[in-house]
């Protein structure tokens, strides 16, 4: 009788007893985002919303091996992985994909899935091994990239020490 | 001048590999339309070394001030050092003897 006048004052509760879930599972969210379509944007939306409500379902690691990230690769629209992307626009000049600059939603993105601001200094060293500047202008564009990766000294100092 | 320009992100082994990397394009001597590509480590920044004469046997380079702070942290010199010009002239003093503009220099 106890169960029955609860089940009564709680039918969500009876509900999720029966197996309802509160909200679908991460995997089922992702799966739609990487799907692409119309959809994936709106699944990705959602996939934030949890993930900032800090759900643990939403929040664990294993995502990141699933490509839902929205990208740019060589001029082209990509679904990728977490970790093959560069959040730091400069470096799809050398080649590198990065995240698609029409994203809305980029600063939370890249901290849900810690998205690396550049590339490795390993990738950097293969692609200067196998295809380096070819010209000039190339070589010079590169390398004004490539100084982000030098620390930092007062402008003044390497001014007198270059010039 | 030793300047002490780090790259945090790379290791040492990956540094020295770097400096070595023909990966700096510096135009044919004499030009010929095509462009070599030359370890940073063999390369030295334009300023007052660059004379006429150094120019024909070494390559000098300049890629804009945030291009040398990168090239500068992985080898590339203000000038050569006074080994360097003597292992130049000693591989070959023709074609020194000939870039200095002869007998008359």
């Amino acid at each position: 009788m106890i169960s029955s006048w609860i089940l009564i004052q709680s039918p969500a509760m009876f509900l999720f007893n029966l197996g309802l879930k509160p909200q679908p599972p991460a995997d089922l969210v992702l799966g739609i985002a990487a799907a692409g379509g119309p959809a994936a944007k709106i699944a990705l939306n959602y996939f934030l919303d949890l993930f900032s409500r800090g759900d643990p379902d939403y929040t664990s690691y294993r995502h990141k091996s699933i490509s839902f990230i929205p990208a740019m690769h060589n001029r082209q629209k990509k679904l990728l992985k977490p970790s093959e992307v560069c959040s730091q626009p400069d470096w799809h000049l050398l080649g590198f994909p990065i995240l698609d600059p029409t994203l809305t939603r980029k600063n939370e993105l890249i901290i849900a899935m810690s998205i690396k601001g550049w590339p490795s200094t390993s990738d950097l060293l293969e692609l200067l091994k196998i295809t380096p500047p070819s010209t000039y202008e190339q070589a010079h564009e590169w390398f004004k990239i490539l100084s982000q990766r030098v620390s930092g000294l007062c402008n003044g100092w390497l001014n007198e020490c270059l010039y | 001048m030793l300047v002490l320009i780090l790259l945090p992100d790379f290791s040492y082994s990956q540094t020295q590999v770097l400096m070595g990397m023909p990966i700096v394009p510096v135009p044919d001597n004499p030009p010929r339309s095509t462009t070599n590509l030359l370890p940073p480590n063999q390369c030295y920044f334009k300023g007052k070394a660059s004379s006429e004469l150094y120019s024909k046997l070494f390559a000098f380079v300049d890629f804009g001030y945030q291009g040398n702070i990168f090239l500068k942290a992985i080898g590339t010199r203000d000038e050569p050092t006074v080994e360097e010009i003597a292992l130049v002239l000693a591989k070959d003093s023709e074609a020194f003897f000939h870039s200095a503009g002869g007998r008359k220099r």
